[in-house]
Parts: structure tokens; sequence; C-alpha cells
């Protein structure tokens, strides 16, 4: 039930050379073809390191605990539709910036007044 | 009945001016507040006294209420101006300074009509109000209705007349702009304008450079900026374009059509970068347009690009990089995928409380049909939440590693290695019933349980309420040779004799025969445990049954031959019996303890003394001290044993046996620094010369320096301590203090030497 320890995460997958996405029968080629390559008589080190690859991506059911604390690549972008401008300069603009030139004779702060209180009898 | 109706009269006349009073005082303090611009404080004020006030008063707080909204309106972030004005006015609905800020505001946001019938308002009510003229006459130009120049300056009314022919079907040709006067501080904007208008390829980008260097007002500045970018579009400039509209968003313009033609120039970027896999532009992209769109799909996108920057940081082991870049984008990106990276990543750098949040997002992110082909099982789930737990054990956080578990076990309710952890963390954060509780679960779905058996034995033993012994016995029964239950079920016997060393001679304690058929009893379920035998041996010696004694004795020293507690109590045990060979056999077994101290034979001729047992044995405790000294790294050296044993020599007033190791010293270890030593505490304790004494503990410091003898050089700082002290010497009591504190010394040096041997 322990997670893989994360501050060295080995990626079994890389060791194999395979991608995430293979299928049982690939990941077993790839398994003997490896120990052909490495045997354990000539290179126990490397032997072990494909060994305990193999072992965590072996079976379904461990390969799906496997992946849950592996690095994940990034997702294929999606194609997306570019958006379209309208380039015209509409009257909306014109006005808005006719109402802006206006306003900048206005001092906001002339408009603040102070409440007074009626005189009591 | 009169009195009556005179007092109930009274009462509310009596309390009106109190209230009166304090609601004017109220008033005062909101107007001064108001004056500070502390609107806060206020509002405050003016709400407290108009709940109390009625009549004129009452409209006095609605007015301060309402110059409150309206001072925030103005002076505040446009998206809140309108919603305060229009409280503002309900305060206050006939001020028509608020109805021309009103249309002022439905105006930026285009809604002319509406801003018209606030000016109609104005115009009946304040008609020479600064800046109205141009507002009003705009406003109906812009609805389509007829305006006049009434109050309009020369530059306003021109102004006028070219923004109806600009909007009009027929706009004009750029050399058809007069020269003016006009609002603006340049023709070439209004010539740019007539152009872009006239012509939807013009792209007047010099004319327009020119308007916004001299126009940089910054109300006006970002619908020139605008305009600038659109310019720039028109020729493919998309870099030119980006540049201008950012200055007119972060200066505050938010039309809908400049946010749309902005938002359509953030995507089509976003998605040039994405196609060319150019991640890192992406991101920055998203770097500077952070806080100004909501563009949920370009934001993804940028998301994704933080995505790719991450992973490349994370596989060259980059981890603090990556974590950077995917904290980012799971801002943006609700991925599964990405915040399980996260997850990993802030705990490669050891951030476990980051760590747990990110892997609770991606158990949350998960999808939940069944059937989705990312659907995750239950197992796994519960793998994720038990790792989350022990992400937050890592952090120290007891309360949430014991959620998550539990949270894990709701996936995963037959797993009793996630609830045996359940129970030791329980347990460790002192939950005793919960963690017992937690351990009964697990027995019952598995009675077999070692783990479970004996961490539910180890909370039975704490507590005075239950007893422990039939879970041991059950692993045990599971596992004969179980070292921990064997002997966790001896030392439970033993520590529950109901005597201890110090008590057996209390007046509750066992007597002697129960003891011992406690103990025999425990050997059937532990046979041979060295333990009870030890324990059997000297309850038996204590019976005065020598033999039976001598042979339990033999037989626990024989079953734990290199165990140096068991063989230090057998041995002193057996000095106490007549027989002698038991004794001997023992002390030879002791001499072949592999990785033995001297501190062992200090400590049995500390013993023996104590209990004045036969001294011939000292020198053979001795001679199997010293054939243990000089081993390199080993403390104590010849010097500091010596200077020990004659503490302790000395302590139990030995005097013979002091002086012969004093002897010792002198003719077989006299460059140790011993004889300074031993001198030093004698001219220190017996004349009170801390002079000279300092002068002694110098010398015997250079010499133990040279042998690198650190229990000396310890032993001569604690003297040194004391000589610098200049304690008050009372020349009487000396010789007794000196001894006493040469006793305390060497009692802490044995101590921490015989660790828990005793």
């Amino acid at each position: 039930m322990k997670g893989q320890q994360p501050s060295a995460p080995v990626d079994p997958y890389a060791v194999l050379g395979i991608p995430r996405q293979a299928d049982e029968a690939t990941i077993k080629r790839a398994y003997f073809r490896l120990v052909r390559e490495f045997p354990p008589e000539q290179a126990p080190e490397k032997f072990q390191e494909i060994r305990a690859a193999y072992d965590r991506i072996k079976s379904a059911e461990a390969r799906l605990q496997t992946d849950l604390f592996l690095l994940q690549p990034p997702p294929a972008t999606r194609q997306r539709r570019r958006a379209r401008y309208d380039l015209q300069i509409s009257a909306g603009s014109i006005l808005a910036l006719a109402l802006e030139l206006g306003l900048t004779s206005i001092e906001v702060h002339e408009d603040f007044h102070e409440p007074r209180l009626p005189r009591t009898p | 009945m009169a009195k009556k109706h005179r007092v109930a009269r009274e009462r509310p006349s009596a309390q009106r001016p109190a209230r009166r009073d304090q609601t004017v005082q109220l008033l005062l303090e909101a107007i001064r507040f108001l004056r500070r611009n502390d609107y806060e404080r206020a509002e405050k004020m003016a709400t407290r006294a108009r709940e109390l006030a009625a009549g004129t008063e009452r409209a006095v707080a609605q007015q301060i209420l309402a110059e409150i909204e309206f001072r925030k309106a103005v002076t505040g972030a446009q998206i809140e101006r309108l919603p305060r004005l229009e409280k503002a006015l309900e305060l206050t609905p006939d001020d028509p300074r608020l109805h021309f800020h009103r249309a002022i505001e439905l105006c930026r946001m285009g809604r002319w009509s509406e801003a018209l019938a606030d000016l109609e308002i104005v115009a009946v009510r304040e008609p020479q109000r600064k800046g109205f003229a141009y507002l009003y006459a705009l406003t109906r130009l812009a609805c389509g209705q007829p305006w006049d120049e009434r109050g309009l300056s020369p530059a306003e009314a021109n102004t006028l007349h070219l923004v109806a022919r600009l909007i009009s079907k027929a706009p004009p040709a750029p050399a058809e702009v007069n020269a003016g006067p006009w609002l603006g501080k340049s023709r070439e904007m209004w010539t740019a304008l007539a152009a872009m208008r006239r012509d939807p390829a013009a792209v007047p980008l010099e004319e327009l450079k020119v308007a916004c260097s001299r126009d940089t007002r910054k109300s006006v500045q970002h619908h020139l900026q605008y305009i600038r970018g659109i310019a720039a579009l028109r020729q493919g400039d998309a870099e030119t374009a980006q540049q201008a509209w950012l200055l007119a968003a972060t200066s505050g313009l938010r039309t809908a059509e400049f946010i749309e033609n902005f938002t359509a120039l953030f995507r089509n970027q976003a998605i040039a970068l994405a196609e060319a896999n150019r991640w890192q532009d992406l991101v920055d992209l998203g770097e500077r347009f952070r806080g100004l769109l909501f563009d949920e799909g370009t934001w993804t996108l940028i998301g994704e690009a933080g995505f790719h920057c991450g992973y490349a940081a994370a596989q060259a082991g980059r981890w603090s990089e990556a974590a950077r870049y995917w904290r980012e984008a799971n801002t943006h990106l609700s991925s599964r995928a990405l915040a399980q990276n996260l997850a990993l990543a802030e705990e490669a750098m050891e951030n476990w409380l980051e760590a747990a949040s990110a892997w609770r997002d991606m158990v949350r992110r998960r999808p939940r049909g069944a059937n989705h082909p990312d659907a995750l099982s239950d197992a796994q789930v519960a793998a994720i939440w038990a790792h989350i737990a022990e992400c937050y054990e890592r952090a120290g956080d007891a309360q949430e590693t014991a959620n998550a578990l539990r949270t894990a076990l709701k996936y995963a309710p037959e797993d009793t290695a996630l609830r045996a952890k359940l129970a030791g963390t329980l347990m460790d954060s002192g939950r005793t019933s919960s963690a017992v509780s937690a351990l009964e679960k697990v027995l019952e779905v598995d009675p077999r349980n070692i783990d479970a058996l004996m961490r539910l034995a180890h909370l039975y033993a704490e507590e005075w309420r239950y007893d422990p012994t039939p879970l041991w016995r059950r692993v045990l029964e599971i596992q004969p040779d179980h070292p921990e239950a064997r002997d966790a079920l001896a030392d439970y016997t033993i520590e529950n004799l109901g005597a201890s060393f110090e008590g057996w001679g209390g007046p509750f304690a066992r007597p002697p025969a129960e003891r011992l058929r406690i103990l025999r009893e425990a050997l059937k379920d532990v046979p041979d445990h060295p333990r009870l035998l030890l324990h059997i041996g000297m309850i038996e010696q204590e019976r005065g049954k020598e033999k039976e004694a001598a042979e339990a004795l033999r037989r626990a020293c024989a079953l734990a031959s290199q165990d140096a507690a068991i063989c230090s109590l057998a041995l002193h045990s057996a000095l106490h019996l007549q027989d002698k060979t038991a004794a001997n056999e023992i002390f030879m077994l002791a001499t072949r303890i592999e990785n033995l101290l001297p501190a062992f034979w200090l400590h049995q001729i500390d013993s023996l003394l104590q209990c004045g047992l036969d001294r011939s044995w000292i020198d053979r405790f001795v001679e199997a001290a010293d054939s243990l000294l000089g081993r390199p790294g080993i403390p104590p050296s010849h010097g500091s044993f010596l200077l020990q044993l004659y503490g302790i020599f000395k302590s139990h007033e030995a005097d013979d046996l002091a002086q012969r190791v004093v002897e010792r010293i002198r003719t077989q270890f006299p460059d140790s620094g011993a004889v300074e030593y031993l001198e030093a505490v004698r001219v220190l304790y017996e004349r009170g010369d801390q002079k000279q004494a300092a002068e002694l503990l110098r010398r015997a410091e250079r010499a133990a320096g040279k042998t690198h003898d650190q229990e000396l050089l310890s032993m001569i700082s604690f003297l040194r301590q004391i000589v610098a002290a200049r304690l008050p010497l009372n020349q009487e009591s000396l010789p007794e203090r000196g001894l006493a504190l040469l006793e305390q010394m060497i009692r802490s040096i044995l101590e921490r030497n015989l660790g828990g041997l005793g």
C-alpha cells in the first residue's frame, strides 16, 4: 500500500525503453531483450535494475499502482480554433473617446460635499 | 390613574433629548471621519445614527451615507462605480450630482439612452453644472437625437460636429478635418480616426503615434492605444497591437469591443506559440496577461505550457523549477496528471504539506465514472490516501495523518495493514481508546495479525485496566520464538511481581514464594527466558536457597552470555552466595562478553563494596578491567580508570585500597597526568591552595593532552571549574567536600559509561 519513493522516481518504462502506453506483450518483449543483452552473470546491477522495473509493471494490477506514483508526461495539445478580430473603428469607440475628452475638464473632488447638521432650536 | 398617564407620557419625553444628543454626537463624529477620508468609521457612525434618528437627523445620516458611497464610487475601481452610485441614489434620490455621475458611468458602458434619462433630470435641476452641456449634447448625439450648441465652448461644439460626421455613414476624408479648435491635443488623432473610419484598410500608425505621445491623459490614452492596436493588426503586426492593448488594459479600458478584440489577440498568440511548441514563450505570455483577461480556453493552454516546462525541468532533476511551473499551471489547469506531478515535485523537495495538498487535488480530479478510461479503482484511491497520510506523517501532523488513513480505509476496509497504521498513528498521538478500537477491528478481520496483537498488548500494558499477557501468549502460539513477545511477556511479569529492588522489604511486597510461583508460571510461556531465570536466582538467593539460586543464575548467564546487564546482576547475586563456584563461572562468562567496557568492572567493585562482600574479588575485577584498557578509541585510559577506581575506594572509605591505587599511578603511569590531578585535588581540599591547584591542573592537562586522554581531560575540566569559581572554602570541611565532589564526578562518569547496566 506504500507509495513509491518520490525523491528518486525511477521510471520503469524508461528503464525498459518502452512508451507508457505499451501493452503487456511489448513490456515482456522489451524485458527479455534487455535480459539477453544484460545477463545477470555479466551485468548483475543492470540486470537487477531491469528486473525491478519489470516487476513494477509486469501485471496490470502492479502497473496501475506504479503509474500512480510516476511523473506523468504532458497531454498532447489539441487543435484550437483561432479567434477573429473586429478591426473596424466603431461609432462606439469614437463616442467613448469623445466622452473622455469632454470629461477631462471635470474634477470629481469638486463634487465632494460635506453634509451639515441642522441648527438646534 | 391620572398619575399613571402622566408617568407614561413623561418617560419618552425624558429619554428623547438624551437620544437626540447621542444621534447628533454620532453625526458629528461621522462628519469628522468623512473630513479625514476615513470612510469606514464615518459609515459606522452614520449607520448607527440613522438607526437612532428620525426626521432631520435621519436625513443628514442618509446624506452622509450617500456621500460616502459617492466618494468611494468616483475614486474606486471602475467595476464598483455604478453599483455604489445607485446605492447613493437610493439614499438621496434627488441629488442631481449623483444623476450626473451615474450618467457618466452609463455612457462609459455604452448605455447612452439610460444615461440620457439621468441627464434630463440634471437638465431640470442643475443645468449650469460644469461639463453638463457637453455631456448632454454628446449623449443626445449618441442616441440619434437633435442637440444644440447652448453652453458649449467652440472646441466642444467643433468636436461634436466632427464626431457626428465620423459616426455617420459618410465619414470625412482626413483632409476634410478642419484646423480646430478641438478637444484633444492633436489634429493627428482626428485625421487618423477619419482615415480609419473611411477606409477599413487604412493604417495611420504614424499619426496615432503622434497622438499618443501628445495626449498622455490616462482616460484618453487608453482609447488611443486601443485604436493604435487596431491599426497595427490591420497590417498584421500582433506584437505592436499587444503592446498597445496591454497599455490600454492596464490603464483601465474595459469596453466590450476592446475586451473582445484583446481576448482574440491573446488567444491567437497563445495558439500560435502552442503550435510551435514554444512553451516557455507561452508561459511568459501568461505572465504578461495575468489579471487582465479571463479567457478560460487560453488560460488552460497556458497551464498546459507550464505542464510542459515543468516536465522538462523535472526530467533534468530541477525539482524546484518544476514545482514553480506546476504550481502556477495548477491554478489554470484542472488536470489529475498535473496535480500528480506537482505532488511528486513537492515531495522531492520535502514540502510534505504541499505534497499532501497536491495529492488531494489529484485524487479529487479523478474521473468518477467507472467506465472512464482514466477511472481509478478503489484500491488505487486507497493507495493515494495512504500516501497522503505518509506525507502528513512526515510533516508531523498526526490529526491529518489519521484523517487520511480513515479516508483510505473507506476505499479498502479490509486492509489490515492500513488499519494497523491508523492504530499506530492514534497511539503516537495519545488517542489510546481510538487506537484500541482500530486494533480490535484489525483482529476481527485477521485474528492472527502479530503486529496488531503486539500493538494492542503494548496499549494494554500501559493501561492498568487490561491484562496484555493473553495477547502475547496468542503471538507465541502463532510464532513461539517471537523475540519481542517473549521479552515483553517476561518483562511484564517481572515488572508486576509487586516488588522492585527497592521495595522488596516493603509491607505490600508479595512474599518470595509467591513471586517465585509467578515467575515459574511465566517460564512455561517463555521457556528459558534469561531475565525470568535471573530473577528466580535472585529471589532464591534472598531466601537462602543457595543451590537453587546458583543454578538459576548460572542458567540465566549461560542463556544470555553476551548480555552485560544480566551477567552484571547475576555476578553480584552470586557473590552473595557462599558457593564460590557459581560466582567463578559467571565471572568467567562475563570476561568473555564482547565489547565490554572497563566501567562494567568498576560497577562490580562499587556494588561489592556497597554490600560489604568478599574484597578478594576486587583484584580479579581490576585485572579483568585492566585487560580491557588501552584499546584504541575505547575509554578510559589507564590513568583515568585508576582515578575512577581511587574515587570509588575513597567513597567507600577503603583508604588502604585507595593508597594502593595511588602507588600504582605513581609507579606505572607517572606521565599520564593522573599524578598531577590527584595532587591538585589534595592541595585544593587539604590546603585550600587554589593557585597551586590551578597550576597542577595545567600540568595534568598537558600530560593528558599528549595521550589524548579525553576522560581525564573532562575530569580536569570539571575540577578546574571548581577552582575558577573560587568557592569560599571552609578549612575544616575541605577534605569532606573535596571527596564529595570527587565522588559526584566519578559517579557521573560511571553512569555515563554504564548506561542502563544496572
